[in-house]
């Protein structure tokens, strides 16, 4: 493996480490996601020499690895289903009331919808890059965007309304 | 290629809000905007939740980064983990007492009865070089081991053939817990004794020395138990005898 590899996929780990937050709602969970990333991504990285930015890359083995991890989960675990893990812990800043609000609001969306929240508003990709990290066709990521967005603003503005339907 | 008067969409106005329109259409749109005060007021509040999402998450790439992702010390290892030999790869040392982190290999082939006591003791031998417990310890170790194993193991005393107990560590392998022990003598040579039950094959062999290594390794009263050494030791035959003997009075 070349210095830039190294450095590259590096600079992209706390971006990982977020993204893995968003998939799982759990810091420790989120840890492990990122270590069996990096293990992978470390035997794979030939595959992505020269690209500059290796986040989508990482991103769709992340994105893989925690669906197959549910899937597993899922059939061991049938009782699971419905409960509510634990909202992620606040940034550790001193918080801005309206960041704090929105943070919140994010925090109660479906996974599907943060997940394109995250990877287009806060991450800046371009649909296209979404749609192949998530393995769903654009117009699925178009959807999810405009649904999520609408969502959320409207816990924004009205924190105390119950969770909407969830949609698909 | 799309005309870029087309009636705008809910697409347009995402990409909009994400600035992701070619120029062109941004002007289309922003014309339809300015006509639709309340399209405007939406695609806005949306951009401004983006904005302090966008804030409030960027405090998280802010946090420093863990060792365990460093990507120098994840590569070397990984390599350390290829490079290890065939025979190495069947043990799982999942617990070792001390400041030897706990580090695990994936299982291959696995041999049977007394060939599988040599190979785990063969590695536990390698790997036991940092790591262990200090010998006051060693009793509750051997009491831990005991408890964990389901019988009482207690390492003999070697001290008459000049060899002092130095450590030790509990070690769970691919058929379960085993204990090994420590011994070093003044000029610095070191050697390892390994324990533990065995499972309805070999429990009981005769000596035998040890194939990759010096040592030598047999099976009494149902337990597998190796002695082996970093160099070859010229009494190391009469060591395992002593040993033997000792365990054999100790039951």
């Amino acid at each position: 493996m070349s210095e830039g590899d190294d450095i590259r996929l590096q600079s992209a780990i706390p971006a990982l480490r977020r993204y893995a937050r968003v998939l799982t709602r759990d810091p420790h969970q989120a840890d492990d996601l990122v270590q069996d990333c990096l293990e992978r991504a470390l035997t794979r990285l030939h595959q992505v020499r020269g690209r500059p930015d290796l986040r989508p890359w990482l991103f769709t083995i992340a994105h893989r690895l925690n669906v197959s991890h549910w899937r597993r989960l899922r059939r061991l675990l049938p009782a699971m289903e419905g409960s509510h893990p634990e909202p992620m812990q606040e940034p550790g800043q001193i918080p801005h009331l309206e960041w704090k609000e929105v943070a919140r609001a994010f925090e109660r969306l479906s996974d599907d919808h943060r997940q394109v929240l995250l990877l287009v508003g806060v991450e800046g990709f371009e649909y296209a890059t979404v749609a192949e990290i998530l393995g769903v066709p654009v117009g699925t990521v178009m959807s999810r965007l405009s649904r999520g967005r609408t969502v959320l603003h409207s816990l924004v503005n009205h924190e105390e309304r119950p969770m909407l339907r969830r949609v698909k | 290629m799309m005309r870029p008067d087309r009636p705008v969409t809910e697409d347009d106005l995402q990409a909009w809000v994400d600035d992701l329109l070619p120029l062109e259409r941004r002007r289309t749109v922003e014309d339809w905007l300015n006509a639709n005060p309340d399209a405007r007021q939406r695609v806005e509040a949306w951009r401004a939740d983006r904005d302090l999402l966008r804030l409030a998450m960027d405090t998280e790439l802010r946090q420093p980064v863990p060792a365990r992702f460093d990507v120098t010390r994840l590569e070397q290892r990984r390599h350390r983990r290829f490079s290890m030999p065939q025979m190495a790869a069947s043990i799982v040392l999942a617990l070792s007492i001390g400041t030897g982190g706990g580090w695990f290999l994936r299982d291959r082939e696995v041999p049977l009865g007394l060939a599988s006591v040599e190979q785990e003791a063969t590695i536990v031998h390698k790997a036991g070089k940092g790591g262990t417990i200090a010998p006051g310890n060693i009793v509750q170790l051997a009491a831990w081991g005991g408890q964990t194993l389901g019988r009482p193991v207690r390492p003999p005393d070697l001290s008459a053939a000049g060899y002092q107990l130095a450590g030790g560590q509990l070690v769970t392998t691919d058929h379960g817990p085993a204990c090994v022990f420590f011994y070093n003598d003044d000029s610095g040579s070191r050697i390892s004794l390994f324990v533990r039950p065995m499972y309805g094959r070999d429990m009981t062999a005769p000596m035998r020395p040890m194939q990759r290594m010096p040592g030598y390794i047999w099976a009494q009263d149902g337990l597998g138990i190796s002695m082996s050494a970093d160099a070859p030791v010229s009494n190391l035959h009469i060591l395992a005898n002593r040993a033997r003997d000792l365990m054999d009075e100790a039951s």
